[in-house]
């Protein structure tokens, strides 16, 4: 009787449950898109991450990225193919990259800069790595002597694609080597400080360059993010001097924080859309509930409690909200299926310098949390109303025009 | 300040039919009020079969109005969403009492009260004179020792009146509910044996 007393009592001023209705439906329809967009340009950040630079995640000795050594290749990874093996045996992982890192002097003949070379699979890492921003001729893939140049150290050197490179550098033992390249092209990953000084030529390239078979890092490539965990406990039971980092902790400064400042900005803006609502209900509700102040008299003249009344009220609150969260689900989906279905055009976000269409990720999850805030804020916006109401002298109530 | 009752000591037997009456702000309403738990008494107590309503707490207030007292008032205060006999079963439902019995008492209720055919009607579908008796259904479905009815047939035209005050009359000749009954009008204080006067707050 109290459920078929609340939902009739939403009959009574249709215009006015309408009203509440659509500040509930829009509140929640918004959440719930606004979540979806949320997650959208997480997922492009993280794709971005991973396919630019790190892979999922990395592999190296332990402690290797902590400390700074005197003669880093002590603690470079030795045995590698028979890891690489093992890593593609595991469920989820796609792309295993070995890698190289060492510093060395450049030159042009004329200009000679310092700067950090990657030892890398070229061919394969230009099938996983598609959204290193490539400005100026191709990716480096199968050519022996190719050289990638960042941005910065393209400018510094003042050559383009096609033109000869030497790389200097010390080998492992100490003696001085070098090696010619040609410029296949010019790449950008929007942190300056990184293409001022990064280049990549092919991993036997570098081990060459510096007279050495070790490995410094494996990179890895998954199919997705979850099987990051399978691939952490194989390297921490099966290969105790490695440690696996994933790419989050890799690229804190870019894409962790990234995440945490959207996962903050989230917060606020649901606030202040839960904060309109319920200012929005509040008034129509507190209107409804003040021309119903003779009803409440004659309740508690026979025996409810204000807290009953305001138990029905919250009802009524609820009942609307559920209805209007529903609603605003509802319109969210069809919207998502029709005006949003190609996604929204972005301008660059940090770290990418090309516009790039973030595409609305409505998750169940996020249905159920939209959901609830509906019903929430309408059952908190009535109680805010009827709280006063319901506690009025009973007499008082009953003399009420 | 002023008092709105001063003076006021009277004792009211079990099964008595009586007319609170006096002109307009004589107190007939704040006595009622008093009487019926809604009103606080700043000083002075009511029994209730023997039951003091000092110190009372509001639970214990709200379980009194519940279940002893019958309420009934000039503009009915019926729900308009819900049917006569949904208005009637609602504090029963209140109340705890079990469907059965509770289907029970909406019908012979509603059948005191001449609405038996009339129960899936909301009230705005219908006249004064039938949401009055409603709203006696209403309160006597709760079987209360006592039922409060402030200006009852305010709101009526006179014959209308006369019914009411008929069925009030026989509830309390045939079931010996105590009724006590607020009003100025001398049709209504014709049913009553017995009248209490008011004036300026004074019985």
């Amino acid at each position: 009787m109290l459920i078929r007393l609340a939902f009739r009592n939403l009959m009574r001023n249709p215009r006015r449950t309408t009203a509440v209705l659509m500040t509930v439906m829009i509140g929640s329809g918004s959440i719930f898109i606004f979540h979806g967009f949320n997650a959208g340009i997480m997922n492009q950040y993280r794709e971005n991450t991973v396919h630019s630079r790190y892979g999922h995640g990395q592999i190296n000795t332990k402690g290797y990225r902590e400390k700074v050594f005197e003669k880093p290749w002590e603690h470079w990874v030795s045995d590698w193919t028979k890891l690489k093996t093992r890593l593609l045996s595991l469920q989820g992982v796609t792309h295993v990259f070995p890698r190289l890192e060492f510093f060395s002097l450049l030159t042009n003949g004329k200009v000679n800069v310092s700067g950090r070379g990657q030892g890398v699979d070229g061919e394969s890492e230009a099938l996983f790595f598609t959204t290193l921003n490539v400005e100026e001729g191709v990716i480096l893939s199968n050519q022996p002597d190719g050289i990638l140049l960042g941005r910065g150290l393209a400018k510094s050197l003042d050559v383009k694609q096609g033109d000869r490179v030497t790389v200097l550098s010390n080998t492992i033992n100490g003696s001085m080597n070098g090696a010619d390249f040609t410029v296949t092209g010019i790449f950008h990953t929007g942190s300056k400080d990184f293409d001022d000084v990064v280049f990549r030529i092919q991993l036997p390239e570098a081990q060459k360059l510096l007279d050495t078979a070790l490995i410094e890092s494996i990179a890895v490539g998954l199919k997705s993010v979850e099987d990051w965990g399978r691939v952490e406990t194989t390297i921490n039971s099966e290969f105790t001097k490695l440690e696996a980092t994933p790419f989050a902790v890799l690229d804190k400064v870019y894409y962790q924080h990234s995440v945490d400042w959207l996962d903050s900005q989230f917060g606020v803006i649901q606030i202040i859309i839960i904060a309109i609502v319920i200012l929005g209900i509040f008034n129509t509700v507190s209107t409804g509930i003040l021309e119903r102040k003779q009803e409440i008299g004659n309740l508690r003249a026979n025996g409810d409690s204000a807290m009953e009344i305001i138990r029905m009220f919250i009802c009524e609150g609820v009942a609307i909200g559920l209805i209007g969260a529903a609603l605003g689900l509802i319109i969210a989906l069809l919207i998502n299926s029709t005006i949003l279905r190609s996604g929204i055009l972005m301008p660059p976000a940090p770290g990418i310098t090309r516009q790039f269409h973030v595409l609305i990720e409505l998750q169940p999850v996020m249905a159920i949390k939209a959901f609830m805030m509906g019903a929430l804020t309408a059952a908190i916006a009535t109680l805010l109303a009827a709280i006063r109401v319901a506690r009025l002298p009973i007499g008082d109530a009953l003399r009420s025009v | 300040m002023v008092p709105a009752l001063k003076n006021v000591s009277l004792t009211i037997d079990r099964g008595s039919f009586i007319c609170l009456k006096g002109p307009s702000g004589s107190g007939k309403t704040t006595l009622l009020n008093i009487l019926g738990l809604i009103e606080p008494i700043q000083k002075g107590d009511v029994l209730l079969n023997g039951q003091s309503f000092a110190n009372l707490t509001e639970s214990e207030k709200n379980g009194i109005r519940r279940e002893r007292i019958g309420f009934i008032f000039q503009s009915f205060h019926l729900f308009p969403v819900l049917s006569a006999r949904e208005n009637v079963e609602y504090f029963l439902i209140k109340q705890g009492i079990q469907t059965g019995e509770r289907k029970r008492r909406v019908e012979a209720a509603l059948r005191d009260v001449g609405l038996l055919d009339h129960g899936k009607k909301r009230p705005l579908e219908m006249s004064g004179g039938q949401r009055q008796r409603v709203a006696i259904a209403r309160a006597i479905a709760k079987q209360p020792e006592v039922i409060l009815a402030d200006e009852p047939t305010a709101s009526l035209d006179q014959n209308t009146g006369r019914d009411i005050m008929e069925i009030f009359l026989k509830l309390n000749q045939e079931r010996g509910t105590t009724i006590i009954v607020s009003s100025h009008d001398p049709m209504v204080q014709s049913f009553t044996p017995k009248h209490i006067s008011l004036r300026d707050g004074e019985a």
